[in-house]
Parts: structure tokens; sequence; C-alpha cells
């Protein structure tokens, strides 16, 4: 029986494609889950969510350049996430629309301009679904050594500019007040959510990033009231939302990207009812 | 490294180099201010003593925020001239402010000793973390306002004068000499408001200067060294019997005041304060 469980542990492994598979979504769930404690604290989520679908046309124009290879459709999605980002801040701040009107308005005329550009090319359907739900077991190692340096690099800003986050976020008045750089803090910010959708592209895919930024974050917001245990806790449950995921994936054949989502939701869902019959509890015994 | 270095010994500006304790705390001379195009403050000139407690009063909408931010440096003037200690607010890092509770997510996963020590980050400087002096300070700034026991507590857990005096160590923590509080006695009960005035006692002989934004009149006329009647315009700045004179009130509040003539002392029944915060 031991033996059994260890071997469908183990059998998925022996294949290489699964091994970077597993990197990658380790990975990616560090870092999107890191980034996205900020993004559900600064009431983000939908931006992420945008700024996920905005950079498709960005990834279009880099394969239409590069005839598929990697390197262009990394350039082209930062390029648009840094264009979009500039935009949504710009409208808003030129009409006096709403901030969340300016990212809507941002994020669909992208996503269809990327749409369009996609659909030009022949066998587009195979492509867009890759880069729309993600093709984690795709992963080459190079790819697998620049989302290493770029999730190091995100993490290091992380852990770099801690307390002008936690300040920036919690009481912007108060960096105001002690002349923390707050523009520069915002634009870094932004940055490295750009740069943390990019990295997770692969994986999940733009149309289900959002969720792997936001939900582990979310659970873990709900089990802890300290920022730093919050990261670490919304880590562990996407790194390991993305084992599971894999797993699934592997052995019920369904799409990997979806798998992973769908098991931060679960991890989320569970750790809500423990929540509800925990406060129950504490109810009672009052 | 050296780069690191010129960055902590400078670390967001250059406050240090602007701080003259020799010139007033606070110099405001025909200071107006606009909000989304609005003229919010007009042709307001006064200074401060060093240690000296005044109340800001007047109706919603006054403008009382707005002269806070001003003289915080967080929001520019469209005339005149305001200095902290002979330059610009903007340069400083020792003016303190604490919002309004309302304004404040409880239920971000900070504890109380968290908050305080945000208020280190101006002196400590970028790519610093707090080290040992930093704590002390911290807990020394809790004892100073009696939380140092819920120092681990997540904020929310807090009652509303707790939140108060936990904002009021952050910017003792900062090492503030400017505190500027906007309606920290609003929805407190009266242990607490007292609790709050016996902090700004001992702030008082730290020689912090304390500005505090009120609706209560009676609490300005009764705690403060001077009051500063505002709308828009500075109606009135001096000791509270000289201030709060009927005529002056009535300006300030127009058609919202009620005076009520109660043998030969005025009674003024302010506009009830409302949540919706002024801008």
């Amino acid at each position: 029986m031991m033996a059994g469980v260890l071997d469908s542990i183990l059998a998925p492994l022996q294949y290489a494609f699964m091994q970077r598979g597993m990197l990658a979504v380790l990975l990616v769930g560090i870092v999107c889950a890191t980034v996205g404690a900020y993004m559900v604290l600064r009431g983000m989520a939908f931006f992420g969510d945008a700024l996920a679908h905005a950079i498709l046309p960005g990834i279009a124009i880099g394969y239409l350049i590069g005839g598929g290879a990697r390197e262009p459709l990394f350039w082209g999605a930062m390029l648009a996430a840094l264009i979009s980002s500039l935009g949504i801040g710009a409208i808003a701040k030129g009409t006096k629309l709403r901030e969340d009107t300016a990212i809507g308005i941002v994020f669909a005329g992208m996503f269809a301009l990327g749409i369009g550009l996609i659909s030009t090319v022949r066998s587009y359907s195979v492509d867009l679904a890759h880069f729309l739900f993600g093709d984690v077991l795709g992963v080459s190692n190079s790819d697998l050594l620049r989302m290493a340096i770029l999730g190091g690099l995100v993490i290091g800003g992380i852990f770099l500019f801690y307390k002008e986050f936690l300040i920036l976020s919690f009481d912007p008045l108060l960096a105001a007040t002690l002349r923390l750089p707050a523009r520069w803090l915002e634009y870094l910010l932004l940055l490295m959510i750009a740069v943390t959708i990019v990295i997770a592209l692969q994986t999940v895919g733009v149309a289900l990033m959002v969720a792997v930024l936001v939900t582990p974050a979310a659970a873990a917001y709900l089990l802890t009231r300290r920022l730093p245990l919050m990261m670490a806790l919304a880590a562990t449950i996407a790194a390991v939302s993305g084992i599971i995921g894999l797993y699934i994936s592997y052995y019920a054949n369904v799409a990997s990207g979806a798998a992973i989502v769908l098991t931060c939701t679960a991890f989320f869902v569970l750790v809500w009812i423990g929540r509800e019959i925990q406060k129950r509890r504490q109810v009672r015994s009052l | 490294m050296s780069v690191i270095k010129s960055l902590n010994k400078n670390p967001y500006g250059k406050w240090h180099e602007i701080h003259d304790p020799q010139k007033p705390i606070l110099l405001a001379e025909h200071v107006s201010a606009r909000y989304d195009g609005r003229v919010v403050l007009e042709d307001i000139s006064f200074h401060l003593h060093t240690g000296e407690r005044v109340a800001v009063v007047g109706p919603n909408g006054a403008g009382k925020s707005t002269l806070f931010k001003v003289i915080a440096g967080v929001m520019p003037l469209t005339s005149g001239k305001l200095d902290i200690y002979g330059a610009d607010p903007s340069g400083h890092i020792c003016i303190g402010y604490v919002p309004q509770r309302s304004q404040v997510d409880w239920n971000f996963p900070v504890t109380v000793a968290d908050v305080v020590m945000m208020g280190r980050a101006g002196k400590l400087g970028i790519l610093r973390w707090p080290g040992r002096p930093d704590w002390k300070k911290v807990r020394q700034s809790l004892i100073d306002v009696g939380l140092e026991d819920l120092a681990g507590r997540q904020i929310s857990e807090l009652s509303g004068g707790q939140q108060q005096r936990m904002f009021i160590a952050r910017t003792l923590a900062q090492e503030a000499e400017l505190l500027l509080m906007d309606e920290p006695l609003t929805g407190l009960d009266l242990n607490s408001q007292q609790a709050i005035f016996d902090i700004l006692e001992t702030l008082r002989q730290h020689r912090v200067t304390v500005m505090v934004a009120t609706h209560d009149l009676d609490q300005a006329a009764e705690h403060f060294d001077r009051v500063m009647l505002l709308n828009r315009r500075m109606l009135g700045f001096g000791q509270p019997a000289e201030v709060f004179t009927s005529d002056r009130l009535v300006a300030a509040y127009g058609g919202h005041l009620r005076l009520l003539h109660v043998e030969s002392d005025v009674l003024a029944l302010a506009d009830s304060c409302c949540d919706e915060g002024e801008e």
C-alpha cells in the first residue's frame, strides 16, 4: 500500500518535463503569492487580472517577430505590461475617471489587440491556448533559469524594501510625512507585479493568472494577522497547490493551469470553512 | 558599498541639513491652498511656540485637514509661505501626523509594535533594518502611552482610545516635534479622551508642539493653550475666551451654530460631526 502511494508520487518524476514543471510551479507559486500579499492588502486584484490580460499583444508581437523563440515573448510581455500600467495611470489622472474604469478600458483594448494579432497567424488556436492557459510541461531549462533569476529579483525587492512597501500600503500619509520616495516605490511595485506576471505566464497562462496571485494570499490573510507570516503561508499554499495541481493534471488528464488554480481555490474554501467553524465554536464557548 | 553608505546618511532627502531649532517651529504667512480647484484655505498667517497645544476648530469642510496636510508638507500651497524650523515642511521628518481613525484599514495584518516601528523608518533610511536601539525606542514609546502590554496585538483588537494612543506612540518613535492630530477625540468615551489629554500633558514636558483638529468647542476651550477658529479663512487665533465670542462663532459656523446665552456665558452648540471626512 505505502509502496503503491510512493510509486504514484515518484512515477511522474521520471520524466524530465515533469521535473521541470514541478520546479516551475514551485518558483511561480512562491513569487506570485508573495507579491500577491501586497495586491490583496492594497485591493489590486482587478489590476493584476487586467495587467495579465493586457500583456497579450506584447506576447503576440514577440511571437510574430521571434517565430516562437522565448526571449522576444518575454520582452514583448514586459513592454506591454509597462505601457498598460502607464496608460491606466494616465487615463485615471487625465480624465478624472475612476481607476477601475481606466483599468477596464486598457485591459479590454490591449487584450483584443492581442487576440487580433495572434489570429493573423494561421495556427493561432493552438498557440493562443498556450498563452491563455499556460503550458507548464513545455518549460525548458533556459525558461527555468530565467524564472529563477527574475523571481529572485522580485523576492529580493520585496525583502529589501519591506518596510517602505509596508508603510506605503498601510498609511500613505505617513509615507509622505517621512518623505519616502512614494512615487518611485509605486512604480517599483508595478514593475515587480509585471515581472511576476511574465514569470507566471508559462505556468498558468493569462486567463487564470489572477488566481495564483490573489487566492493563496487571500487564504493566508484569513489564517494570520502578521504580514511576514501571511507572505510565508501564501507562498506555501501556492507552492503546494502547484505540486498537487500538477499531479492531478498528470493522473486525471486535466489542463495543468486549471488544476493548479482549482487546488488554490480548494485551499481557500477549506481555510474559509475552517475559520467559520472556529468562529462558531468560539461564540458557543463564550 | 559607498553608495549604500551615502544612501543611509541621507535616507530619503536632505532633511537634516535644514532643521534649525532657533527658528519658530511653525511660521505661516498668507498661506492659501486649493483642493480640487476650490480654494479651501485663504490668507492664513500665524506662528506657533515650541511646546504649546493648539486646537483647530471649525465646521466640516472648513479646511482643517487641508491645513494639516499643508503644514505636514504633503500638499502644496498655492500662495504664501510656510516654514517649519526655518525651512519648507517637505524637507522635514519631524512632523507627526495622526490620521482620522476612519481612514485606517484596521484589518491590515500588522501588530501594534509593527505600526509604532513604522515611525522609525524616517530615521532609518532606505535599505536598513531596525536594530536594537529602534526596538528599544518602540518599546519606550509604547510604555509612554501605556500600551506596552498590547504590543503584539493585531491592531483591530484595540479599543478606539488605544488605537489613537498607538498612533501617538508612533509619532514618539518618529521623534516628531510637531504633532498634527486630525479629530483624535471623535467617537471616544470620556475616559479614553481623558487618557489622551494625559498623554498630551506628557508630550508638553517633552517640548512637543501639538495641533489638534476638533469639533468640540468646550474641550478646545478647556484643554488647549490657544484655539484657532477656521472656516477657509482664519477667523480668530488666541486664548479661548478671546476667540470664542458669539459674533466670531457665528461667522465661522453660520446657520449651523446655535448659541445659547446662559446667564452671562455663551454656550455654543456646534454642528454635529459627521464621519464623512472633510477635504
